[in-house]
Parts: structure tokens; sequence; C-alpha cells
């Protein structure tokens, strides 16, 4: 939404952004899901240190292409994208893979729209609000993945 | 029946006049029953004396004829010529009295009882007298009866009737005329009343018509003015009185010119040029009117060219005040205004918050790089952190101000706010400045979020705090307040009833009209370059308004300011569950 104002475009990004991820069980393997590239990158570098390993989609329907292809330990997605926002995806893994949505937490600067906020609120799913710290975006998937575990078919 | 004015001489003429139409058609009637009568008469002397040959019936068939004659001629010129009309009842008296007494003087000698054809005779003149009844006029009936009782007399005094007997038939005839003039009276006294019953209705409607659109005029919001002209005042409608508070005969005779505004007086003369001189029928024109206190207020002026009784060249004014429907305009600029900026703001708000999370993180990210020993970069990069988040707060408050936050409203007492709040403030405002509290018991409780409410006090208290630099006192009152429909309905969607109030007052520096007007808006700042956002005010006005509030400000320069805040009042849960819709509507 905001790509006028970068100066990177997608494509620059593409490589240091996007590591894939390895059949390597004991590495969690998480899904970022943004319209805005510095900011997917920065999530992907900051997770990538961390030991995860991390693939970037710009939107939910690219997104969903991914999901289809492989499984997620976590996905992290924005809410306001287009094509597919952060509420389309919820409900596209509600009918295609509703195992996946316990692995599902919104990192967002929409949280006070209303009709995302009432969205947050009815399905208990995680929120993270934007700008986040470091240390914040740690601790959200430090928890998620312990309360859901390793996915089993990585 | 009509409500056309008609003056009382007219009337009565008019009601004459219907009489003398009535009694030319009542001797048109006369004349036909004698022309029947005599003709049919004409008939049986023609058969009888003409042709059986009977003697009485036989000597007289010559008068007859003649008779005949005259009463066709008199027929005939009644409807021939109109003035002959009205006069045609007198031959009654003059031709069918004395040919009954000559038709009957004619067989006094064959006849023999004298009695007899005394009342025949007298029946005959009974008959004719009521018969010139008809013509509604007592004359023509004494006339008459005079006439046949001298034939009758005579033709009695021929017979040898004693003088009692005659006297009786003069009674007779007496009494016949006396009850037909009164009938007739009688009758004209009822077409006399009838007609000025219905000609006082008509004037008590014209007379109620006329009040009623007196009291329209006289009751209007508009001022109706008639001038001529040479712009002279004709009439001025009561109206003037409470529009522009003039008294009511103050501008009868003076120039219409001395209410208008110099800046005006072209436009004013231009329009009426055109009224005048029949260019246009109608002209508005804005014109701006002096109000008793010497104000200007300004008018939609309406002429329309007429013409008054006399044929003089008036015009009528139809001015309209215009002050409310400018005032409600500028409050929907002012609210639009903020709107859009309000939305501007938010938009921006957005994408500043995915900027800064990059920001923010990039500098978390470079932090954990950063060795202990690197101490200068890392306190640089802790710089651009810091500023990041203080960029971010002021990214959060532009979204609240843009309405976009979520609401948690609940019961607040508005009292339990300022007590728990009064302590930080203290420490806030500083020591140079004493902080009262006059908090009402009753002040009630209302429908809020209480991190927003405290935000509202807080922005209020520092805004006092940078207006008395050099020191000054500060109180935050709580009070209930009932606005009524002439408060909410300058509001636009402010619904009256019971509400609390929240004034904040301060003895700083005060603020001019042109500040004051502006001192909600987003980015307006008195404040130095770097001390103020701006954004204070507009987020309490944005605050307020979002939980159906309404806030109003009046300063002093040198005096100091006050903000007052209406919120509704609850008075307990299940009303407050009604409010939350109108405070979500605009979200």
């Amino acid at each position: 939404m905001a790509s006028h104002l970068l100066f990177f475009s997608w494509g620059n990004l593409r490589m240091t952004a996007e590591r894939r991820c390895t059949t390597d069980a004991r590495r969690a393997c998480i899904l970022v899901v943004d319209d805005e590239p510095l900011v997917a990158a920065l999530m992907a570098d900051t997770l990538g240190l961390e030991g995860y390993e991390v693939e970037t989609a710009r939107n939910g329907r690219e997104a969903l292409k991914k999901i289809a292809g492989r499984s997620y330990d976590l996905i992290l997605s924005d809410l306001q994208m287009p094509e597919l926002d952060g509420v389309g995806l919820y409900r596209e893994l509600e009918q295609q893979h509703p195992r996946l949505l316990p692995r599902l937490a919104f990192v967002s600067g929409s949280t006070e729209v209303p009709e995302y906020a009432s969205f947050c609120e009815r399905t208990a799913v995680s929120v993270l609000g934007k700008p986040f710290s470091v240390g914040d975006l740690h601790r959200l998937v430090q928890r998620c993945i312990q309360s859901v575990g390793l996915s089993n078919d990585g | 029946m009509t409500a056309e004015p008609r003056p009382t001489g007219d009337d009565s003429a008019a009601g004459r006049h219907e009489l003398a139409k009535e009694r030319i058609r009542n001797a048109d009637r006369i004349n036909l029953l004698r022309l029947w009568g005599v003709s049919v008469f004409f008939l049986l002397f023609l058969v009888l004396g003409g042709f059986l040959r009977l003697p009485a019936w036989r000597g007289n068939l010559g008068l007859f004829a003649i008779y005949w004659s005259l009463t066709v001629a008199v027929f005939w010129a009644s409807r021939r010529f109109g003035p002959v009309a009205p006069f045609t009842t007198l031959t009654i008296g003059l031709l069918d009295v004395p040919m009954a007494f000559f038709l009957q003087w004619a067989t006094l000698a064959t006849s023999p009882s004298a009695s007899g054809v005394a009342g025949f005779t007298v029946g005959v003149y009974v008959l004719l007298v009521i018969l010139s009844a008809l013509s509604l006029q007592k004359r023509y009936i004494l006339f008459t009866a005079t006439i046949g009782a001298a034939f009758e007399i005579l033709l009695q005094h021929f017979a040898g009737v004693s003088a009692g007997a005659m006297m009786s038939t003069v009674i007779l005839l007496g009494l016949t005329a006396s009850a037909c003039s009164y009938s007739c009276r009688r009758l004209v006294e009822l077409v006399e009343r009838v007609e000025s019953a219905e000609r006082q209705r008509a004037e008590l409607g014209l007379r109620q018509s006329e009040d009623h659109f007196r009291a329209l005029i006289e009751n209007a919001s508009d001022i109706f003015t008639v001038i001529i002209p040479d712009g002279t005042i004709r009439y001025q409608s009561a109206s003037i009185e409470w529009v522009l508070e003039y008294g009511r005969e103050g501008f009868v005779g003076r120039q219409v010119f001395e209410l208008i505004h110099p800046d005006d007086l072209a436009a004013a003369r231009v329009a009426m040029e055109a009224v005048f001189t029949g260019r246009a029928t109608t002209r508005s024109v804005e014109l701006r009117f002096r109000h008793r206190n010497g104000s200007w207020k300004p008018f939609e002026v309406v002429a329309k060219a007429s013409l008054d009784k006399t044929g003089q060249s008036i015009a009528i004014l139809t001015s309209r005040d215009l002050s409310e429907r400018r005032r409600v305009e500028e409050q929907l600029r002012q609210s639009q205004r903020m709107e859009a900026v309000g939305q501007l703001a938010g938009g921006i708000a957005h994408d500043f918050n995915n900027m800064l999370t990059v920001i923010l993180g990039r500098s978390d990210l470079l932090l954990t790089e950063l060795g202990a020993t690197q101490e200068r970069q890392r306190r640089a990069v802790e710089l651009i952190r810091a500023t990041a988040a203080r960029a971010a707060s002021l990214t959060h408050q532009i979204l609240a101000f843009s309405r976009k936050q979520v609401l948690q409203p609940k019961v607040l007492d508005l009292n339990d706010q300022v007590a728990g709040l009064e302590e930080m403030l203290r420490r806030l405002i500083g020591e140079h400045i004493t902080l009262s509290t006059e908090l009402h018991p009753d002040s009630g409780s209302i429908w809020a979020d209480p991190g927003q409410i405290e935000q509202v006090i807080m922005n209020l208290v520092v805004n006092a705090r940078d207006a008395m630099a050099s020191g000054g006192s500060l109180t935050i009152a709580t009070d209930k307040a009932e606005l009524g429909e002439e408060v909410t309905d300058q509001q636009g969607d402010l619904a009256p009833g019971a509400y609390a109030a929240l004034v904040v007052r301060d003895t700083g520096v005060g603020m001019d009209a042109a500040t004051l007007a502006r001192a909600f808006e987003p980015f307006f700042t008195t404040k130095p370059m770097g001390k103020g956002t701006g954004l204070g005010l507009s987020m309490v006005y944005g605050i307020v308004r979002q939980s159906s509030g309404h806030i109003e400000a009046t300063s002093t320069p040198g005096q100091g300011t006050q903000f007052t805040i209406y919120l509704p009042r609850v008075n307990d849960r299940s009303e407050a569950e009604a409010v939350p819709e109108r405070a979500t509507a605009r979200g």
C-alpha cells in the first residue's frame, strides 16, 4: 500500500529476504506475509538471526500458493494487504487448511481499524501491533511455537 | 357568498335594486293574469252576448271589447317599454275597478236584488286589492282599495242600499287593504333582514381573513416592507421588532437606505431601479441590515413590484435573516475540514507505522550486533530508536484524532476520574501554578473510554500550563447540565438531554477570536517550533465528538481561557447500553 514511499523494489530484496526452508524438522519454518517489502525483509532478517527459516509472501493470495506447496510451523500475516487481506487469508485457511489456523498470527499496523479490531477479538488469533520492537516479535514467535509445537509433516 | 369588500351603502342599494326588480316581475305577473282573466270574460261575452243573444251580456259587449283592447294595449306596452312596467299596477284601480262598476251598473235595471248586486262587486274589489298587493307597494294597494270603495258606494247608492250596509263594505275593503299592505311590509322587512345578515356574515368573514393574514405577516420571522420609488418606507411588519430589535413604527416614513450597509447600497439601488422601472418584476439581492446594537446582519431581500390602491408604484420587500444559515454553513465547512484533515492524517499514520516498524526493528537488530565496546555507535543507534519511538507515539495520536481508534467505553464517574489524576496533574503543571478542583457531587456518570477521558483532561491541563508560563491558577470543575434543543440544534448531531460538564479554566494569556476559531484544528499551534504538535486540542475535539459530546471554548486575551466539555450523562448500566450506538455510529 505504501510502496510509492519506498525506494526499494520487491525484486531487489527477494534474495536477501527469502531463505528457503529445508526439511530439517528442528528448525521451525515461518511464512511472513506482508505487502510492505521493507517490513517483510526486516522480519525475515530478525527471525533468521534467531535461527528460524523464513519465507515471505506479498499478500494472502501468494501466501496460499506457498502453503499449498509445503507446510509451515507459523504464518505471520499483515491484515491490510492488496488482493487478499489478512481476514481473507484466515477464511481461506479455514476452508482449505483448518489445521493451520492455530499457526496463524497477525502482525499489523491496522489493528485499530474497527473491522479488523472486531475480527481479531472474535477469532482469538494472536496479534502484534506495528511498530513493534525486535523483542516483541521474538516473544510472539516463541509463544506461538511453544503452544502449537512444530509441525510433523514439515 | 363572496369575501370581497363591499361598502354598506352599496349593499342596501343592492337590496333595493333587487326589490325593484321583483316589483317589475310582479307587475308582469299582474298584467299576465289580467290579460288571461279579461280575455276569458271577453270570450264569455262573445258567446253569451254574440251567439246566444242574452240581453244582459249583449248590451255590454261593446264596452267589454274596449276594455279588452285596453288590457291588451297595457300588457303590450309593459312588455315593450321598460319604464312603463312599474306603473301598470295602477291599471287595476284605473281600469278594472271602474269596469266592474259599469258592468254591474248596466245590469241594475234588470236585476231586482240590490244587495245581491252589491255583494258581487265587493267580492270582485276584494280580489283586485289582493291582486294589487303583488306590487309590494302600499300606495298601489291603498289606491286600488280607495277607488274600489268609492265605486262600490256609488253603486250601492244607486241600488238603494242602507248607510250601515255601505259602511260595512268600506270597512271590509279597508281591512283587506290593511292586511295586504301589512303582509307586504313584513315581506320587504324579511328580505332586508336576510340581506343584512348576509352582509354581516360577509363582513365578519372578510375581517377574519384580514386578521388571519395580518397575523401571518406580523408573526413571520421575515421582515415585510413596502417602499415607494424614492426609498421611503410605507409599511414595516412587526417582525422588525424581534429580528432587528427596532420599535414598531421606527422606520415608517424614513429611507430604507438608512438600514442598509454602505457597501451594499449600490447593489440595493440597482435592484430597486430594476424593479421600479419594470425591467424585472422580482429581484433577489443579498444585503446587510443594521441591527439596533450597531452590528450588521446578512439578509436575503426579495423585491417585488406592485401598485397600491391609488396606482402609485410600490415595491414589496421580503427580507429573510441569513445569520443562522451562515453560521450553520460555517460550522459545516469547519467540521468538513476537520474530517478531511482527520482522514488524511489517518492514512499517513498507517504508512508511518510501517516505516517506523522498519526503523525501530533495524535499530534493534543493529544494537544486538554492536558489541559493548562500541559505546559511541550504540549511543547513536539508541537515539535513532528513541526518536522513532517518539514518532510512533505521535502516529498513535494522529490515529486517535482520525477517529480510527477503537473505544472501550464504560460507565465512569467524572469526579473519580479527575480525583484519580489530580496528583499526577500537580506534578505535570509544576509549582508555579496552583491547581484547584471544584467537583459537583451530582455531576453524574458518563459512558466513555477512561483512557481517552484521561487524555482529554491531560491535554487540556498541559494546554493551560503552557498558557501560564509565569504562573497562575488552574481550576478543574465538574457540573451537571441540561442541554436544551436551542443549544443542541446548533451543534448538528448533538442530542438534547442530561449532560455532565467538565470545565478546565486557567488565568493564562488567553486567545483572541482568530486563534480561538482555529484552536481545535489539527496541526494548528501557537507554541514555538518543536514545542507543540498542534494535535493536543484536536485530539480532545476528536475524543469528545466520538463520545457524543460537545466542547466549548471561551477566552479573553490576557485574562484566561475556559474549556467546557459536555458528555451525555447515564444513570445506570441499562441506559449505558443504549449510548454506545450513538458513540460508535460515527467511528
